[in-house]
Order: structure tokens, then C-alpha cells, then sequence
């Protein structure tokens, strides 16, 4: 797998709530080669507070510029520092890391489950795939309407746009896999369908155990701690059943971030 | 030209920077990225004789200009890695040292002895930070017989370099460093992690699944010089020191307090290209210094 760690510049850093904020950085050699799904390593400071690098799925690309765009929510003290940056700044970017969706399978129907700060690898597999007359079905579920972005380019692009708030601000009022759930039971969608999964833990423990109970191959993008996101330090451990009745451990940064939902144990 | 070679036991590295155990995978994560070859050696991840899975997550979480690790000694087992990664070091010119662990002296002894049987490596690191099973748990390290006896015995199974890394989580880490000499260890390295934790105060959780782990990082540096200096002045064999370095004056400051050579950890994970920059910052301190070789600086410091 080729690997850069880059210095890139920042185009644009733009505030798109209290907390959150879409970034755009000139990394030509990792705009040019990420798949949905991957992601990259951001050095926030050259200083040791915070020493370590952040994780942050690649929104999508704009590869005749070589920009990579991402969407982050500031949750702490790196995210922080991140969204304190500006046009012209420049960080140290590691990428493209990991392995993305598998969407080789066109022949099924794609169906898409994002939640909150989840939704940049869906997006970017929607924009990958937006010149193939793919029907794609999104569930995109946030806490209000203001955390739901590019709602226009969806609407577009997408065969349907299914939106849950948790304060029923826009869409439905509720959690998205409620709805989706519902979906299923009363037969709108399509048995022959492939989901594709990224949000909070907890949301994707759900999903995966609707995905069971009505036999859907569903893919998911995990978030775990990580220090090196290169396979270096073992540290961003996933449990996955293996064919024995055993288990053994996956390291997702490196086998994931997106794994086949029905290999993972999961836990809590 | 500044000689950068250094000559540890029967090897010589061509420079005094390596990559520490655990840090650095078994040498084939990144090389897409870096060239290994600029590097003096690596150590490889520690290796045990049947694989280990590892403990459970979290297993790392971030502190102060440092981390926190319990990986478990995560690892593929002495037959995979002779199977599937000893093949990558022939094309190697950096020494390859293979870091070794176990829970009984047996256990040590059969991991040295399979791989004995191979070339392409230079060296053993023993890791005795590793809970002894036989005797209740007791770590090899903080125990000079334990430590003693094990060198002991691997020294009988191979004339390759052997290193004994040790742990500084002990009352007097000097008299381990005695007892490995004694027992025939041509270098010592330290340190490995220091005892550590951290609690989320929302949660009220410790942040890592072992509520303790190991503290590396740039945080131990001055805990980790200190014994190193120490280490130094009462052996005779050489010594290699790591623990927080990130930067050329940082292994300078190393070398200064008595290392020969050092080994670069944590950084990797930020900076992947750290090791070679420490190289080329070394060497730039040197022929700034019109110094000939880089063991004019071991053991330097002046103190009046
Ligand atoms: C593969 C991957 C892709 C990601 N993509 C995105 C993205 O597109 N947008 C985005 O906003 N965030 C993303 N994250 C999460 C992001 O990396 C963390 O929010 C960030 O590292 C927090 O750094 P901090 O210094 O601000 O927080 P810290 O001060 O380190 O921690 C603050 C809080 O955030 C939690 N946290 C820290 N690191 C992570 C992590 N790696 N994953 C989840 N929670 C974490 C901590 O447990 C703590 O509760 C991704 C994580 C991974 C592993
Ligand atoms: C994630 C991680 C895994 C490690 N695994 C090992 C190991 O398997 N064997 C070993 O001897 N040391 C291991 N170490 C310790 C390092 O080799 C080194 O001694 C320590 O990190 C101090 O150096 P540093 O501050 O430069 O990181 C590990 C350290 C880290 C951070
Ligand atoms: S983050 Fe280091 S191995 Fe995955």
C-alpha cells in the first residue's frame, strides 16, 4: 500500500455549527489515491500537547485541485487546535490509511445509514459514485438540523434521503435506525440490498443486529482509539469471531476501518 | 565525513539510531514511507513462542506529552513471523534485532533457539519485562536471579548479540544491570515503560481496560536519562538508551549520559520519519563539533 505523510496547506476551514467545521487541504498525492472509507492522520501541533496524531475519514476529494476535505466536531483538546487554524496553515497529513467500503458488488441496492458525526465516509461513497445511475438509499440521521450538511447535494444525488432528528427539527423526530428498522418491517426496501454503515458505537451495534435479524450484508466503519493508524503500535484493537468457535483481534486502522459487521463481537 | 558506525558485541550498526521494540511492527508497516536502510537497526515487535492475541481495548490512550499502552504483547509467534517476515530482512542493510519475551526461562529459550536456525539476523533483545508464570507472576526484570539465570541459559543457545532490555520499574535498576553482565549480556537497553494510568473523570473509567499500562513519550525522557546515566556508570558493557526521543539533541543527550546508541519509540507513531531525521540530526551536531566519530560524544557531559 503507498503511503505519504505530507505537508498540506489548508485551503479553508469553514465553521459549519458551534462545533463543527469543514476543512479543505492541499494533499495532491492522497487526493489522487483514497477509496471511501479511508482515512487520514492530522499532526494538530508540532508541540507534545496533544502528541499524538487524530483520525478523520476522508470526506471526499477534488482531485483537480488535489484537495481532500473533512468534516470534524470539536470534541477535545486536538479538535480544538484544529478548528483554531487558518487558510494557509500547515499540517502534517498521513494518509491514505486503511482499507474503505467494498462496494464491488454493483448488482445489489445500496443502502446507507449514517449517524452524526459519521456521515463523511457515506458521503464520500455517494460522490464516488454519483455518475453511475446507482439508486442509493440515505438514512442520515443528527441530534437537529443544523448538523445536517449538504442536504442539497444529497437530495440530488440520491434515489431517496431519509432524515431523522433527535429533536425533530428536520425529518422525522427520532433515531435513524428506528426508522430504518421500521423501513424494513414494513417491506420498502429491497431484500437484495447491501448496507453500509458509520456513526457512534452504540448506533452500529444496532444496525448490525437489524441487518441480522433480516439477513443484510452490512459493511461498518469503526472509530477506535489510535495512536500511529499504520499498524505500528497494535493499540486500536477490534474483537472478530474467527471460523473456530474463537475469537481473535483486528487492528482498525489497518484491517478496517470498515469491516463485515456479522465478523465483529460487539461489546458493551 | 563523520564515522556514524558503532560497534555493539560482534555487530556494527551503521549509525547509533534503531527503532524499539513495539514501536516499529516487524519492520514491514511503513516502509513504503521511510527507508528503513538509512536506519542503524530495528527491534522488532516482541516475540513469543506461541502467539499472544493480546489484551482487551482500550489499549492506549493518550496523557500529557505521552501515552499510555497495554497491548498484552500482542504478537504472531516465533513460527508465523519465521514464516511470513524473517524473508523481509534479507533485503535489508539495517541490523535486524529480534526482541524476545516469554513467561518461563523455557519459553525464552525455545523462541532463541527456532529462530537460531535462520539468517538474517543480527541480534536478541531480550525483554524481561514479562511475568515470570513459574514463579507466581514476578516479573523476570525486577528480579536480579531470575534475570541472572535467564541470561544464563540464552547465552549457552547462541553467539549472536545478546541485549537485555530492562524495566525501570524497579528499586535499583542498576543492580539488574550487574546481574545481566554477570551473567554474560554483551548490552543492556533501557528503558521500557514506565508504570502509569489515567482515569476519564466523566466516565469515571480508567482509560485504558488494564487500568495500569505503560508510559512512553517524550513525558519519561528525563526519568529515563537518569537511568541511563546511572545504568552507565556501573557497567562496563555497552548501553543503549531509550525512552522519550524524539529529536537529534534528545538522543544527543543520551549518548552524552554514557549510551552508544539509541532506540527511538513513540515518536514513530507521529513522526514516522523521526528515526532518520535523529540520524541526520546527530550527524549535523557532529560535524559541527568537528568530531570524527559518534563515540567521541558517549559519555561525554562535563560535570565540575
Ligand atoms: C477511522 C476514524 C475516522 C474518524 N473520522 C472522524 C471524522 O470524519 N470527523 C470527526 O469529527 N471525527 C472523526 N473521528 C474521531 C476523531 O478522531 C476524534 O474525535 C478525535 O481524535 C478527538 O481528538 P481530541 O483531541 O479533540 O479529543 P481528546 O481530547 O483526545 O478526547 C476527547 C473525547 O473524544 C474521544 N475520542 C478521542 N479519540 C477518539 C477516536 N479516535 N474516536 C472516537 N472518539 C475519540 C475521547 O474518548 C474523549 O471522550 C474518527 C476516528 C477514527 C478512528
Ligand atoms: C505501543 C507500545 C508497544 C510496545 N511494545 C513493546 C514490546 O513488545 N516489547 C518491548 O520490549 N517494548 C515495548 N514497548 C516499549 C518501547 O520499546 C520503549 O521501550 C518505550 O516505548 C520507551 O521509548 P519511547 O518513549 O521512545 O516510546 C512498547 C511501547 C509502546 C508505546
Ligand atoms: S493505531 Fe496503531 S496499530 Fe492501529
Amino acid at each position: 500500500m503507498v503511503l505519504y505523510d505530507k505537508k498540506g496547506e489548508i485551503r479553508y476551514l469553514n465553521k459549519l455549527t458551534d462545533d463543527i467545521y469543514h476543512l479543505g487541504i492541499k494533499c495532491p498525492e492522497i487526493s489522487k489515491r483514497c477509496h471511501p472509507g479511508q482515512f487520514v492522520m492530522i499532526r494538530v501541533s508540532e508541540n507534545y500537547d496533544p502528541l499524538l496524531r487524530r483520525p478523520f475519514s476522508i470526506l471526499r476529494t477534488i482531485s483537480e485541485e488535489g484537495i481532500i476535505e473533512i468534516i470534524f466536531k470539536v470534541v477535545g483538546k486536538g479538535t480544538k487546535i484544529l478548528s483554531e487554524k487558518r487558510r494557509g496553515d500547515v499540517l502534517d497529513v498521513l494518509g491514505p490509511l486503511g482499507r474503505g467500503f467494498n462496494f464491488s458488488d454493483r448488482s445489489k441496492n445500496y443502502i446507507l445509514i449514517g449517524g452524526g458525526i459519521g456521515f463523511p465516509p457515506l458521503f464520500f461513497m455517494i460522490d464516488f459514485l454519483k455518475n453511475e445511475k446507482k439508486d442509493i438509499i440515505f438514512y442520515y440521521g443528527a441530534k437537529r438540523k443544523e448538523e445536517i450538511f449538504f442536504k442539497m447535494e444529497l437530495q440530488k444525488i440520491c434515489a431517496k434521503l431519509v432524515l431523522t432528528t433527535e429533536d425533530g427539527s428536520s425529518g422525522e423526530k427520532g433515531l435513524i435506525s428506528d426508522v430504518f428498522s421500521k423501513d424494513l418491517d414494513a417491506g420498502i426496501l429491497e431484500s437484495d440490498s447491501e448496507v453500509f454503515s458509520c456513526g457512534p458505537n452504540p448506533m452500529l451495534k444496532v444496525i448490525s443486529s437489524i441487518c441480522e435479524r433480516c439477513d443484510l450484508k452490512l459493511q461498518v466503519s469503526l472509530e477506535n482509539m489510535m495512536a500511529c493508524g499504520t499498524g505500528l503500535c497494535q493499540g486500536c484493537a477490534v474483537k472478530i469471531k474467527n471460523s473456530k468457535d474463537d475469537f481473535e483481534y483486528k487492528l482498525v486502522c489497518k484491517d478496517g476501518p470498515v469491516f463485515d459487521s456479522n465478523i465483529i463481537l460487539w461489546e458493551g | 565525513m563523520v564515522d556514524m558506525s558503532v560497534k555493539i558485541g560482534n555487530v556494527i550498526f551503521k549509525n547509533p539510531v534503531l527503532t524499539a521494540s513495539g514501536t516499529f511492527g516487524y519492520g514491514d508497516e511503513i516502509s513504503s514511507l521511510i527507508d528503513i536502510n538509512l536506519l542503524g537497526g530495528i527491534v522488532t515487535k516482541s516475540i513469543t513462542y506461541n502467539p499472544r492475541k493480546g489484551n482487551p481495548p482500550p489499549r492506549i490512550a493518550e496523557t500529557t506529552a505521552g501515552m499510555l499502552n497495554s497491548i498484552g504483547l500482542a504478537n504472531i509467534g516465533v513460527k508465523r513471523f519465521l514464516d511470513e517476515k524473517i524473508r523481509l530482512y534479507e533485503s535489508f542493510d539495517a541490523r535486524v534485532i529480534v526482541s524476545v519475551a516469554g513467561e518461563t526461562i523455557k519459553e525464552y529459550c525455545k523462541v532463541v533457539e527456532c529462530i537460531e536456525k535462520k539468517d538474517n539476523i543480527d541480534g536478541y533483545e531480550i525483554n524481561i519485562s514479562c511475568p515470570n508464570t513459574d514463579r507466581g507472576g514476578i516479573y523476570f526484570g525486577i528480579d536480579k536471579k531470575m534475570s541472572g539465570n535467564l541470561v544464563t541459559e540464552l547465552k549457552k543457545l547462541t553467539a549472536r548479540l545478546l541485549i537485555v532490555k530492562l524495566t525501570p520499574n524497579v528499586t535499583s535498576i542498576s543492580e539488574i544491570a550487574e546481574a545481566v553482565e554477570d551473567a554474560g549480556a554483551d548490552c543492556v537497553s533501557l528503558v521500557n515503560s514506565f508504570i502509569g494510568m489515567a482515569v476519564d473523570v466523566k466516565t469515571r473509567k480508567p482509560k485504558i481496560k488494564k487500568i495500569i499500562g505503560g508510559l512512553t513519550g517524550p513525558c519519561i525522557k528525563p526519568l529515563a536519562l537518569a537511568k541511563v546515566h546511572e545504568v552507565y556508570s556501573k557497567v562496563k558493557i555497552p548501553v543503549i538508551g531509550i525512552g522519550g526521543i524524539v529529536t537529534g539533541d534528545d538522543a544527543l543527550e543520551f549518548l552524552m549520559a554514557g549510551a552508544s546508541a539509541v532506540e527511538v519509540g513513540t515518536a514513530s507513531f507521529f513522526n514516522p520519519y523521526a528515526p532518520i531525521k535523529i540520524v541526520e540530526e546527530i550527524k549535523s551536531y557532529l560535524e559541527e563539533n568537528n568530531m570524527k566519530k559518534v563515540s567521541e560524544v558517549v559519555g561525554i557531559i562535563i560535570v565540575s
